[in-house]
């Protein structure tokens, strides 16, 4: 005993200066090392801010007619441009930003919030109830993604509310598949049995040692669902089933520059580069959040 | 006369498990098969056997952690087995578990300060203020210092994390705690001074253990009394110094001589066992230990010897009936 309290005094004189590191701590000093998930970050920041600042840092008003400049190419007045009825095509990306930020959140936190409660009750409880619930997943996954959302679109009715329904549904088998699997990893912990020895209920297991557990892959699965879902909405409001004109939707710009592909080439390109550039930014982030909380974890 | 404490009556815990999804046969792994023994106030008994011969499950099936499949768990004359959820919790507070691995049973996400915390959480003692009073408190008791509380469990060693699952154990000051190899895991050096802790703890707060171990040099330091346990059963059971001085079971007197001697001159007979254990799916038929027993007779292969006491010893063996 007499060696084991020296022991513990002389740690007190080393680490009066440590602080103690949380498991995030540890996440973001790994995440600052990786170069290419902070370039995912910088780009997803710069895309959130600019779609909440939308209404105060874009230089026109993205629905006003200009009949003195229809079709312009890029100027200094118009960097990126003007359509065919002379609107401001930076405008329009800056507030259609707002529209793919609102439909990735909200369709992406559909899913979270179904899938992982599924994916919980599925992992924890097991049995009959597991085999149920994963049965329907199975069902739901069975289905190419977009062509369900096409589906519940045309049985919902296009519109913007109806896009992020859609979304949401057909990203919740993945988000309760992953669930599942973590909590099924996680349940036979020993932590979890010595919990139950001190009395606690299922409810509090859950809520305090499963899901905490469990959530490192739920975010990086979010952040590339968040990127899926974008792509997604651009992709219906393209095909007319999302986003209506005139609204700025990045896939709405880009089904109505279609037409003027040969005349006026940058309506449809800039578009197309700016869902490329979010859609990438998001899946970086995504694969930099996963090396950073778990180098052994892949999804 | 001493006082009981916990008194298990008949207890099993099977297994089972389909052949195949179709057919209703039904396999069972008998892991604890039938347990009679009782545990005094105060004392310490060790679970002693090899692996896989039910210790561990044993030490569960007592918390009700897996529930049996059969028989009593009497608790100052309460029967625990088949006890509703609500009148359960409150018995959980006068039994604790300390687990094997110390790096597997402390969740990596909480602080020290909030593990230990917990069961007071659960049971809704205290203000956040008188909490954090007991977690110093505890934190003091195993040996640790109250500004480990804010640090994560990654940040220590084994032997300090093993502490840390002991001030968990102790926060609702229990009368009984079952320790399933508490010292295993840890490096030798290291196990004394835990094992060091469970007897200063217990002669300061007046703790019962059931203290489950391989490890026959530990056992030897620790306790009151011993239970040798194979396959399922408990073979032998008493003292401990009678125990370790005159062992009588067979299986006993094997594992004994398997201790390693501090005095490299002392010469000893050592008794190898033959074979390997049967699979306690299917247990030989009559006593579980007759293939590989050195003193094997006819009535051995048919007949399961009876768990009857012999001058305060108790023991399964037809050499002794």
């Amino acid at each position: 005993m007499e060696i084991s309290e020296k022991v513990i005094s002389q740690n007190q004189n080393v680490t009066t200066t440590y602080e103690p590191r949380s498991p995030w701590q540890m996440m973001i000093k790994r995440f600052k090392k990786n170069k290419r998930a902070m370039i995912g970050l910088y780009i997803t920041v710069l895309f959130i801010i600019v779609a909440i600042l939308a209404p105060w840092i874009s230089p026109y008003d993205p629905y006003a007619y200009n009949m003195k400049a229809l079709l312009q190419p890029p100027s200094l007045s118009h960097p990126f441009g003007t359509d065919q009825f002379g609107r401001d095509v930076l405008s329009r990306i800056i507030h259609g930003s707002r529209i793919s930020l609102m439909i990735g959140m909200v369709g992406v936190g559909i899913s979270i919030l179904v899938g992982v409660s599924l994916g919980t009750i599925a992992g924890y409880f097991g049995g009959i109830i597991d085999s149920i619930i994963m049965r329907i997943m199975d069902i739901l996954l069975a289905f190419p993604g977009f062509l369900l959302a096409l589906a519940i679109i045309s049985i919902l009715g296009p519109n913007m509310l109806n896009v992020m329904i859609a979304i949401g549904i057909f990203s919740i088998p993945v988000f309760a598949r992953i669930m599942r699997s973590s909590v099924i990893s996680v349940k036979y912990k020993e932590f979890i049995e010595a919990t139950k020895s001190l009395g606690g209920s299922h409810f509090f297991i859950i809520m305090k040692h499963v899901i905490p557990n469990c959530i490192a892959p739920i975010i990086v699965l979010s952040t590339m669902r968040i990127a899926t879902a974008i792509l997604t909405a651009a992709g219906l409001s393209f095909l007319g089933l999302g986003a209506q004109p005139p609204s700025p939707e990045w896939g709405a710009m880009l089904n109505e520059g279609r037409e003027y592909i040969r005349s006026a080439t940058h309506l449809s390109t800039v578009p197309g580069l700016i869902i490329m550039l979010v859609v990438l930014g998001f899946n970086m982030l995504g694969d930099g959040l996963r090396d950073a909380l778990d180098p052994q974890m892949k999804i | 006369m001493k006082q009981t404490l916990v008194e298990i009556k008949n207890l099993k815990k099977y297994y089972s498990s389909k052949k195949s999804v179709l057919s209703r046969a039904v396999s069972h792994v008998k892991a604890v098969d039938g347990l009679n023994f009782s545990i005094f106030k105060g004392e310490t008994l060790s679970l002693v056997g090899e692996s896989g011969c039910g210790k561990s499950t044993t030490g569960r099936a007592i918390l009700q952690l897996q529930p049996p499949t059969e028989g009593e768990v009497l608790f100052e004359g309460e029967n625990l087995v088949g006890m509703n959820t609500g009148r359960m919790k409150k018995y959980r507070r006068n039994m604790q578990m300390v687990f094997q691995d110390p790096y597997a049973s402390l969740d990596p996400r909480l602080t020290v300060g909030e593990i230990i915390a917990e069961p007071l959480k659960i049971h809704k003692i205290g203000s956040s203020k008188e909490k954090n009073q007991r977690v110093e408190e505890l934190l003091d008791t195993v040996g640790l210092n109250s500004y480990h509380a804010k640090r994560y469990p990654h940040e220590f060693s084994g032997g300090q994390r093993q502490r840390i699952g002991i001030a968990r154990a102790l926060a609702l000051n229990p009368k009984f705690i079952v320790a399933d190899e508490p010292v295993s895991a840890l490096d030798v050096s290291i196990q004394s001074q835990i094992v060091n802790l469970f007897q200063d703890l217990q002669e300061r707060l007046d703790l019962t253990y059931l203290f489950i171990s391989h490890d026959l040099s530990v056992v030897k330091h620790i306790s009151d009394r011993v239970a040798v346990m194979y396959l399922g059963k408990i073979v032998e059971l008493g003292d401990k110094k009678e125990l370790f001085q005159n062992p009588m079971h067979p299986y006993t007197k094997a594992l004994l001589s398997a201790v390693p001697l501090p005095n490299p001159d002392v010469k000893r007979e050592r008794i190898m066992l033959k074979g390997d254990v049967p699979s306690p799916s299917n247990p030989p038929a009559g006593c579980s230990f007759h293939p590989r027993c050195s003193a094997c007779m006819d009535i051995c292969k048919t007949v399961k010897p009876e768990f009857t006491e012999m001058e305060g010893r108790f023991i399964a063996c037809h050499l002794y009936q």
